[in-house]
C-alpha cells in the first residue's frame, strides 16, 4: 500500500476527474456509425474507439441502459475527452448523447454521419474534432493520485473459486477500504443471493463504510465506500458496467475463459491456478492453489502496476466491448 | 445476361460473388485475438458480443450456432479461421467443414495463451489464404444469385422510389431462376394480409401471419410498444408516420412475384424464388440473417442515407431520394430519386438496380465495400418471454 500512498500513482486532472489514463474516446452511439469511429482513431495510438452492436431498435428500459453505459464511459474519469459520432436516424440519439455528456462536465465533441454528409465527410470532421480534443486535454494538469482518489471495479468471477483462493480477494477488498478507495464488486443475482453473500464476505471490511443495498448496472456511487453492484454473468459486460460507473481500475479474477480488456479502465488481471497457468503471461499476477500470506499484497502491487503503466492487454491492443441488455432488438 | 461470372464452392454450398478468407471468433471474449491476427493479412473478420454464458436460453445459442455456421459457410467466404477460447467451443467446426468449406481453428486455452493464439492463428490463416487466392471465376447461370433486400433509415419516399424499384429488380432475379430473401419482420407489421395473398400454398401463408403475430406478442409482453422503437427518430423526421406506413413501403422490396417459403433467422432457403426470413428489423441484425442465410449480393434502400456493409457481401446502396443521393455520395451507389424527379421510371431503375446487382455479383466493388465497412451483430433470440410468461424480465 505504501506506493500509492506516496502519491506514486500519476494521474491527470480532467474535465470528468481525475484519472490514471488520458485517452481521448469515440463513441459510436449506434452500431451504424461503428466503423466510422473505427476509421477515424485509425493510426492515432492517443485515441480510442469503441465497438459495439448496439443503439437501435430498442425497447424503452432497454435503449436508455445502453444510453446510461455509453454516457458512462463518456464521463469516465480516465477520459480526457469524448467524440460522439451520430449516425441520425438512431434510437440512442446521438445528439442527446453528447447533451447528456456535456452535461455531466465532459470535454466533449459531436459529428453525425448523415449532417456531415457521409462517411468521408464524418471521418474528416471527425479527426478535426478530436484533434480540438487532444489541444484541450493538453492543459489538463497532472496530479499525484492516493488511493482516496480511486474507484476499483471488481469482477465477479471470484464468488466460486476455492475458499484459500476466494480469501485473497477479500483481504484485497478490505486493504483498499482500509485505505480510502471505492470499491465496486459486480455479482451476478442470478441463481443467488448475493446481498446474503455479500453481507457475510463483507463482515471482514470496516463496518460503516460497506453500502447497504446494491447498486444498478452502470451506476455510479454517490461517495466513498464499497458496493455492490447488480450484473449479468458476462465478464465483459461486467468489465463495461464497472467502467460506466465510473471504476478507474478493474480487477479480473480470471478462472474460465479468456482474459479481456476494457476500453477505458486497465484491468489487472488475476490469474486463478489451475485454469489460467496458460495464460501466465497475459495475466497480470498469478494466484495459486495455495495462496500464499504475501499474495494479497501482490495483487494490490498488480492494481498499482496497471494504474501506473500498460497492462499486458493493452499493449497487445485487445480489449473487448459488450453492454447488458435487458430486451430483445426488434 | 443468363450467364455471369462466380466463384464455385464444393458440395452445395454453391457460387461466391466474392473470394473472403474469414477470421471468426466463436465468442465475445476471442474477438480481440482474431482481429488482432487478422488485421494486415488481406483476411476480414468480424467482431461481436456473444458470450455463452449460463443465463443463455438453448434456443438463443441454437440460434447463434446457426448464424455462426452460415456465416462462415456463406459461398462468398473460401476459408474461415475460427477462433475459440476453449475446446468444447470447437463443435462449430464439424458442421462447417460438412458443407465442404476450407476451415481451420485456434483454441486460444491450448495456443499458450493471446500472444500464443495470435501467433498460431497466423502460422493457419497463411495457408488458407494461399488456397483460396487459387481460386477463380468460372460461367454460371444467374440462378444461382440470392438476393438479400433490405431498408434502413426510411423516408416518407422508401415506399414511393426506392423500394418498389427493387422490386421490379427482384423480379427480374426471380424470372431468372434466382432467389430473393425479404425480411425484417417487425417492419412487415400491417402488410401481413397482402403478403399472406401472394403465398404460394395456405401453409406458407399461415407461415407470415404467425411471424408477424409473434413479434407483436413479444413487443407487448415486455410491456413496450413498438412505436417506441419504430419507426425510429429518424424514419419520423423522414416524413414517416406509423409502423404500419413503413411496412406496406418496406414490403415493396420483394417485388410482386409468389413466396414460396418463410424462414427461421438465418435459415437456408429450401427453394429458389421469393422467400421471407422472420428477422428483426435492425439493420445490422437483418444483414447477418441475410447472409448467414446465403445470400452473396444485398441491396439496401436508404432515405436518410446509411453506410453499413457487411465484411462479407457486397451491399448496394440505393437512395430513396436525391438530397440523400447527393449529400452522402461517397455512400450512396444509386440514386431511386430520380423516379421522382422524372427521369427514370419504376421499370428502368429497377432494372438499372438488377444490372447493379449483377455487376457486383461479377465484382464491381460497392461503396461500402471501399469504405470498409464489415458491421456484424447477431440477433438474440427475442421470443423467450413467449415460451417461459412467468419468468419474463
Amino acid at each position: 500500500m505504501a506506493e500509492a500512498s506516496e502519491g506514486a500513482i500519476r494521474g491527470w486532472q480532467h474535465p470528468s476527474g481525475t484519472g490514471v489514463r488520458q485517452h481521448l474516446l469515440v463513441i459510436p452511439s449506434v452500431i451504424c456509425a461503428a466503423q466510422a469511429a473505427l476509421t477515424i482513431v485509425d493510426g492515432d495510438p492517443s485515441a480510442v474507439a469503441i465497438e459495439h452492436q448496439h443503439g437501435c431498435s430498442q425497447l424503452g428500459g432497454d435503449a436508455h441502459l445502453t444510453e446510461q453505459v455509453l454516457t458512462g464511459l463518456g464521463i469516465h474519469p480516465n477520459v480526457a475527452g469524448t467524440l460522439v459520432v451520430s449516425l441520425g436516424c438512431e434510437t440512442v440519439q446521438g445528439v442527446a448523447l453528447h447533451r447528456s455528456i456535456v452535461g455531466r462536465g465532459q470535454r466533449a465533441e459531436f459529428v453525425g454521419i448523415q449532417q456531415a454528409g457521409g462517411t468521408g465527410a464524418a471521418v474528416r470532421a471527425g479527426r478535426e474534432a478530436l484533434q480540438r480534443l487532444r489541444s484541450g486535454a493538453a492543459s489538463d494538469a497532472q496530479v499525484a493520485l492516493d488511493w482516496a482518489d480511486l474507484c476499483v471495479g471488481v469482477e465477479g468471477a471470484w464468488l466460486g473459486v476455492p475458499p484459500g483462493q476466494a480469501r485473497v480477494f477479500l483481504e484485497v477488498i478490505g486493504e483498499l477500504c482500509r485505505a480510502g478507495a471505492t470499491v465496486i464488486q459486480a455479482a451476478s443475482t442470478a441463481g443467488v443471493d448475493a446481498n446474503d453473500w455479500w453481507e457475510q464476505a463483507t463482515r471482514q471490511v470496516p463496518g460503516p463504510r460497506v453500502r447497504p443495498g446494491t447498486l444498478s448496472y452502470a451506476t455510479r456511487p454517490d461517495g466513498a465506500g464499497v458496493y455492490l453492484m447488480e450484473a449479468p454473468p458476462s465478464r465483459i459486460a461486467q468489465k463495461t458496467g464497472l467502467a460506466a460507473a465510473g471504476a478507474h481500475v478493474i480487477l479480473s479474477p480470471l478462472a474460465s475463459g479468456l482474459p479481456a480488456g476494457c476500453p477505458v479502465a486497465p484491468v489487472a488481471h488475476v490469474g486463478i491456478a489451475p485454469y489460467a497457468r496458460p495464460f501466465a503471461e497475459d495475466v497480470d499476477v498469478m494466484l495459486d492453489e495455495n495462496p500464499q500470506e504475501h499474495a494479497a499484497a501482490a495483487v494490490l502491487d498488480a492494481i498499482v502496476a496497471a494504474c501506473r503503466t500498460a497492462t499486458p492487454l493493452e499493449a497487445i491492443g485487445v480489449f473487448e466491448m459488450a453492454i447488458h441488455r435487458i430486451g430483445p432488438t426488434m | 445476361m443468363g450467364e455471369i461470372l462466380l466463384y464455385r464452392r464444393p458440395g452445395a454450398r454453391g457460387w461466391g460473388a466474392r473470394n473472403h478468407v474469414l477470421v471468426l471468433p466463436l465468442v465475445a471474449s476471442a474477438s480481440g485475438v482474431a482481429r488482432a491476427l487478422a488485421r494486415g493479412t488481406g483476411a476480414t473478420w468480424v467482431e461481436h458480443d456473444y458470450e455463452p454464458t449460463a443465463d443463455n436460453l438453448p434456443r438463443n445459442r441454437e440460434r447463434i450456432a446457426l448464424t455462426l455456421v452460415g456465416f462462415a459457410t456463406n459461398p462468398n467466404v473460401g476459408a474461415v479461421l475460427l477462433v475459440a477460447d476453449t475446446p468444447e467451443r470447437s463443435v462449430l467446426l464439424e458442421p462447417i467443414r460438412a458443407t465442404g468449406q476450407q476451415a481451420d481453428l485456434v483454441v486460444v486455452t491450448e495456443a499458450g495463451g493471446l500472444r500464443g493464439a495470435i501467433e498460431q492463428g497466423r502460422a493457419r490463416l497463411w495457408p488458407l489464404l494461399t488456397k483460396t487466392a487459387a481460386a477463380s471465376r468460372e460461367r454460371t447461370p444467374v440462378a444461382a444469385l440470392m438476393l438479400g433486400t433490405e431498408c434502413g433509415g426510411s423516408d416518407a419516399l422508401s415506399g414511393i422510389t426506392a423500394n418498389p424499384a427493387l422490386g421490379v429488380a427482384s423480379d427480374h432475379l426471380i424470372d431468372a431462376g434466382g432467389t430473393a430473401v425479404l425480411a425484417e419482420t417487425t417492419e412487415l407489421i400491417g402488410a401481413e394480409h397482402l403478403l399472406a395473398r401472394r403465398a404460394a400454398t395456405p401453409a406458407v401463408a399461415e407461415d407470415i401471419y404467425q411471424i408477424i403475430h409473434r413479434y407483436e406478442a413479444v413487443v407487448l409482453a415486455h410491456g413496450e410498444d413498438i412505436r417506441g422503437a419504430n419507426p425510429a427518430p429518424g424514419n419520423i423526421e423522414g416524413g414517416l408516420t406509423t409502423i404500419e406506413e413503413k411496412s406496406l413501403g418496406g414490403a415493396k422490396k420483394g417485388g410482386t412475384r409468389t413466396i414460396q417459403q418463410v424462414v427461421e433467422y438465418a435459415g437456408r432457403p429450401a427453394t429458389s424464388g421469393l422467400v421471407i426470413m422472420d428477422s428483426p428489423g435492425n439493420d445490422i441484425e437483418q444483414m447477418v440473417g441475410m447472409v448467414a442465410a446465403g445470400c452473396q449480393v444485398a441491396a439496401f434502400t436508404t432515405g436518410r442515407g446509411t453506410p453499413t456493409g457487411s465484411a462479407i457481401v457486397p451491399v448496394i446502396k440505393i437512395a430513396t431520394n436525391s438530397h440523400t443521393a447527393t449529400r452522402m455520395q461517397d455512400n450512396i451507389d444509386l440514386n431511386a430519386g430520380l423516379i421522382l424527379e422524372g427521369a427514370e421510371t419504376l421499370e428502368t431503375m429497377g432494372r438499372r438496380i438488377y444490372d447493379a446487382i449483377l455487376a457486383v455479383a461479377q465484382g464491381e466493388l460497392t461503396k461500402a465495400e471501399r469504405l470498409g465497412h464489415r458491421e456484424f451483430s447477431i440477433s438474440r433470440y427475442p421470443f423467450a418471454v413467449l415460451d417461459t410468461p412467468t419468468t419474463a424480465r
